[in-house]
């Protein structure tokens, strides 16, 4: 199968992984703020959620995506993002047993919502021979700041939802995707997000650890990590 | 007509009887780890009739253990053991 991603040279695309229900809506939030605010810089945008992942599963692990280009979109029809220039998990533990960086690019942006040492994260992340074409790992402590909707059975499924787009943690992973890959303004964020003081938390706080020039081949230095890493 | 759903595998695609399906592991659900305190622990084997999961054993020497490939780490069993053994630690904690 030949990907239709290769007609959208400068696409890029975010993959959100979260767990089912109790978190589905932080990330679809996340996805469409990130879409949207590319839609307003003028560029054109898709945002969807992985109905393959059983998102109506508890717990389960389950994907958003968004696609962003300065170009008219072709892939129309392929429901899965197949190679992220950026991905983003909204629980820390979706670290372990999922391979978050499968079919990464070379420069690819991890974000991770959590308020652990990011150390001892990195080593999760798979499929490991992917690593080194990460180039930044960034953690932001979402649940902090999107205080008020985390974890929660209401509102998670589309027609029921009225807390509107960027009212919770979604805010706080969008602003930290955006600071940490640049693939949005934060001006854009914050003209769409309920939550805007979320936003703003979020951009400032996010901890952003390079981990490679994101050239291929480029190895991951942990004694790099150890010193930069506070 | 042949007999076709003869030929479909007992409960569909998962071949039965068995405890394990290789296809579909749920261990990446949890986020929570059972963690059973064995000097508490009567074996009673309240939280073997109540996960949902079929995740806890006896078969070992040692007592109660859990099958972390499939354990959800929803919490049921700790809430129903009637000692209080089984506490829900965070996955992150355990290295493996
Ligand atoms: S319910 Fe508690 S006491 Fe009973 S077997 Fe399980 S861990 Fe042990
Ligand atoms: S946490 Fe849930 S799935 Fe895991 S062993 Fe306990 S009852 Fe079973």
């Amino acid at each position: 199968m030949t990907l239709a991603v290769a007609v959208d040279a400068k696409m890029q695309e975010v993959t959100v992984w979260t767990r089912g229900v109790t978190l589905a809506k932080e990330a679809r939030d996340t996805a469409t703020l990130l879409a949207k605010a590319g839609s307003l810089e003028g560029k054109y945008n898709q945002s969807f959620d992985n109905y393959v992942d059983l998102p109506d599963r508890i717990n389960v692990p389950v994907k958003s995506y968004a696609r962003i280009s300065p170009e008219p979109i072709e892939t129309y029809y392929e429901y899965e993002n197949y190679r992220p220039d950026v991905v983003v998990l909204a629980e820390e533990t979706l670290v372990k047993g999922n391979p978050v960086l499968k079919g990464c690019k070379d420069g690819t942006v991890v974000i991770i919502n959590t308020k652990r040492d990011i150390n001892k994260l990195v080593k999760y992340l798979s499929p490991q021979e992917n690593l080194s074409k990460v180039k930044v790992v960034a953690a932001i402590d979402a649940d902090a700041l999107g205080a008020g909707v985390f974890h929660t059975f209401d509102g998670t499924e589309g027609c029921i939802d009225d807390t509107k787009i960027g009212a919770g943690v979604g805010a706080a992973m969008a602003a930290a995707a955006a600071k940490a890959s640049g693939i949005v303004k934060l001006e854009s964020l914050l003209k769409i997000a309920e939550n805007k003081t979320a936003v703003q938390q979020g951009w400032d706080t996010v901890v952003i650890l390079p981990l490679c020039n994101g050239e291929a081949g480029c190895p991951v230095n942990p004694s790099r990590l150890e010193l930069e890493w506070k | 007509m042949a007999k076709v759903y003869k030929q479909v595998p007992f409960a569909a695609i998962v071949p039965s009887p068995q405890t394990e399906n290789e296809g579909m592991i749920t261990g990446n659900w949890r986020f929570l780890r059972p963690v059973v305190d064995k000097e508490q622990c009567t074996e009673c084997k309240t939280c073997y009739i109540y996960c949902p999961d079929a995740c806890v054993n006896f078969a070992k020497a040692d007592g109660v253990s859990f099958n972390l490939k499939y354990c959800k780490g929803c919490g049921i069993c700790s809430n129903v053991c009637p000692v209080g053994a089984i506490s829900r630690v965070p996955e992150l904690d355990f290295d493996e």
